[in-house]
């Protein structure tokens, strides 16, 4: 019988930091034996293991159409990511996944997508991107905008990579930080600001949004503004997790659990949720 | 199907044939706990309590249990090699609560290995209750004190003897197995309807239920909750004896590279069940605590499962060190709700 407590062996074939006070960092892995490897779609997640620190759960911020490895990108907050950031290259560790609900892609096909990140919560929108623009896909939707904001040029993550696509044509990217600092010459602005500023049309479109709790809160006025639907508005909920699979009890908001009911919501379905998210 | 019979002072005889097929489980007083446990070679259960105090859910879900082994870079699971379980001696609430933690360790999505491990080939003997106590409620809840749900097997205590109804083939199986066993006469059985109808009448009326959850969800900003849980201690007691209480904490324990994986039970009680590594809680207050322990059961659980998380055996009632009593919330939270309603 599948155990589904039982980690999967993986290897750290790189790590890098993500952000310049150090706190973030990235590990792509790669399955120790190459049968153990799973599909999954963008906004899933999976529980990091190690013996000794115990496990977390992180969103994947690889897509499914990037193959041969996984990426993660986690912030040094506690026991286990502390644990994490000391590893080295090489080394194995273990993983549970995939876990939890996706981005619906399939239900947005045909329709414009404007992507909203803020901080570090944008790894699994970075999995979502890659996904929509991927050759396969990229035909099956319609304009692609992404809106990202961190505190700073120094804790803006995969920014290699968000530079590459502002140069691109089949996406917008509109950058920001929160102040402006010497040699920036983007965006300076919080998130809702800036969302308000583009004034992205709503018609036909659905809007995928991550980030800190009070960036949310301030975005979604915004969008209601916008005529933005909270039927079209989604987001990736986060909360303390064990067993990711929906038996430990702790991650709940009303009758749903993140771990398994989501981590993706849309805000109609959170409407309905007695408690606060 | 055929009822036997079996004559109390054949208890011990009855456990020893069980005992060749089963590792047998029943309630016992060891250290002043009243539990169920795995009986030692020539041990008695002992009948003379209603309910013990520890619920009998820890024996297909210990309160401590090792789900993977760590050795350097080597990773195994736990595997369970106690055998097949039976249960005597538990009481039809218990016997209930076994079926609706199934429900959620056993889903369509994930089935817990662990606990499968244990119920595969189990058997569950139920003993109905004649006198219940002050403090159960299996009535109000969808169960009874000779309510079958979850049994193998129904025993009825009619004085000197226990009236065995199998109830599933596994229950069948298991009796029809066991030689010295009589068939019980009609005379026997017809006993059974006395014995059961004077239990029943000793229980008080239960409220009407049918719109708990919808009350409940509509009280869930009252400050009605600051007043039920304004006592509370956020001792847990009530979590850690109930029967559908089926919370649990997962924590590493390993010394030099070696060491295991556990779970243990734990509680939406205490602070740190939801705080986070940001040190953000979204439970912060007991209120928020113990009204998250209420809507689990009496309304999310509608939701989820299809039936109350709670099956009446009053264990939370009894052991709360502040006689906070589930049924006078249950009730406040009607009355209160229903005027609510009728003001607005």
């Amino acid at each position: 019988m599948n155990n589904p407590y039982m980690p999967i062996p993986v290897r750290v074939i790189k790590i890098r930091n993500e952000s310049d006070d150090k706190t973030l960092r990235t590990f792509d892995l790669e399955f120790v034996n190459p049968e153990d490897t799973f599909d999954y779609m963008p906004g899933q997640f999976c529980q990091l293991s190690i013996p000794g620190a115990g496990e977390a759960p992180f969103g994947i911020a690889t897509s499914p159409t990037e193959k041969g490895f996984l990426r993660f990108t986690v912030n040094r907050v506690g026991v286990f990511t502390k644990a994490l950031h000391e590893m080295q290259e090489g080394e194995i560790i273990g993983i549970r996944g995939p876990l939890g609900n996706w981005y619906p892609v399939e239900e947005f096909k045909g329709r414009n997508v404007l992507i909203i990140g803020g901080g570090f919560a944008l790894t699994t929108l970075r999995s979502l991107t890659v996904y929509l623009r991927d050759k396969a896909h990229r035909a099956d939707y319609g304009d692609i905008t992404l809106i990202y904001g961190a505190r700073r040029p120094g804790l803006m993550i995969y920014r290699d990579e968000l530079e590459q696509w502002e140069n691109e044509n089949d996406i917008a990217v509109h950058l920001t930080i929160d102040q402006p600092v010497d040699g920036w010459d983007k965006r300076v602005g919080f998130v809702p600001t800036v969302t308000s500023e583009l004034a992205p049309e709503s018609l036909d479109t659905w809007v995928m949004l991550c980030g800190p709790p009070i960036m949310i809160r301030y975005t979604l006025p915004t969008l209601a503004k916008l005529g933005f639907p909270p039927e079209r508005i989604y987001t990736s909920l986060e909360r303390r997790m064990k067993c990711g699979i929906g038996k430990c009890g702790r991650c709940n908001i009303g009758s749903q659990y993140v771990c398994v009911d989501g981590p993706v919501f849309s805000f109609a379905q959170i409407e309905k949720i007695p408690e606060e998210i | 199907m055929e009822y036997y019979k079996l004559n109390k002072s054949n208890i011990d005889k009855f456990i020893a044939e069980l005992g060749k097929g089963y590792a047998v489980y029943a309630p016992v007083n060891r250290d002043g706990i009243t539990s169920f446990e795995h009986l030692a070679e020539g041990e008695s259960p002992n009948m003379d309590f209603l309910l013990t105090q520890k619920p009998a859910k820890e024996v297909f879900y210990p309160q401590t249990e090792v789900l993977l082994r760590f050795d350097g870079d080597k990773t195994t699971p736990s595997k369970y090699d106690g055998g097949p379980i039976a249960i005597f001696g538990v009481r039809p609430c218990d016997a209930r609560g076994f079926k609706i933690v199934e429900k959620v360790f056993v889903d369509d999505r994930y089935k817990d290995f662990y606990w499968l491990a244990r119920r595969k080939d189990s058997l569950v003997i139920a003993v109905g209750c004649n006198s219940p106590l002050r403090e159960c409620f299996c009535n109000w809840v969808g169960g009874g004190p000779f309510d079958a749900t979850g049994a193998d097997i129904l025993a009825v205590d009619i004085g000197e003897e226990y009236i065995l109804e199998p109830i599933t083939e596994a229950g069948k199986n298991a009796l029809s197995a066991i030689s010295f066993l009589e068939k019980a006469e009609q005379i026997d059985i017809d006993k059974i309807e006395a014995v059961q109808a004077k239990s029943r009448e000793s229980l008080p009326e239960p409220p009407e239920l049918d719109d708990l959850k919808a009350c409940l969800d509509s009280l869930f900003d009252d400050p009605f909750w600051n007043e039920i849980t304004a006592k509370c201690l956020g001792c847990a007691v009530c979590t850690f004896s109930c029967p559908t209480c089926y919370c649990f904490d997962i924590q590493d324990e390993t010394r030099r590279g070696k060491g295991v994986r556990l779970r243990i039970w734990d509680t939406c009680q205490f602070p740190i069940f939801t705080k986070e590594g940001s040190g953000h809680n979204p439970r912060k207050s007991q209120m928020s605590r113990l009204r998250q322990r209420y809507m689990h059961k009496f309304s999310y659980m509608i939701e989820t499962i299809g039936e109350f998380g709670c099956v009446g055996c009053g264990r939370c009632v009894a052991a709360c060190p502040v006689n906070i009593d589930v049924r006078e919330f249950i009730i406040k939270a009607l009355e209160t709700a229903r005027q609510k309603g009728a003001a607005s």
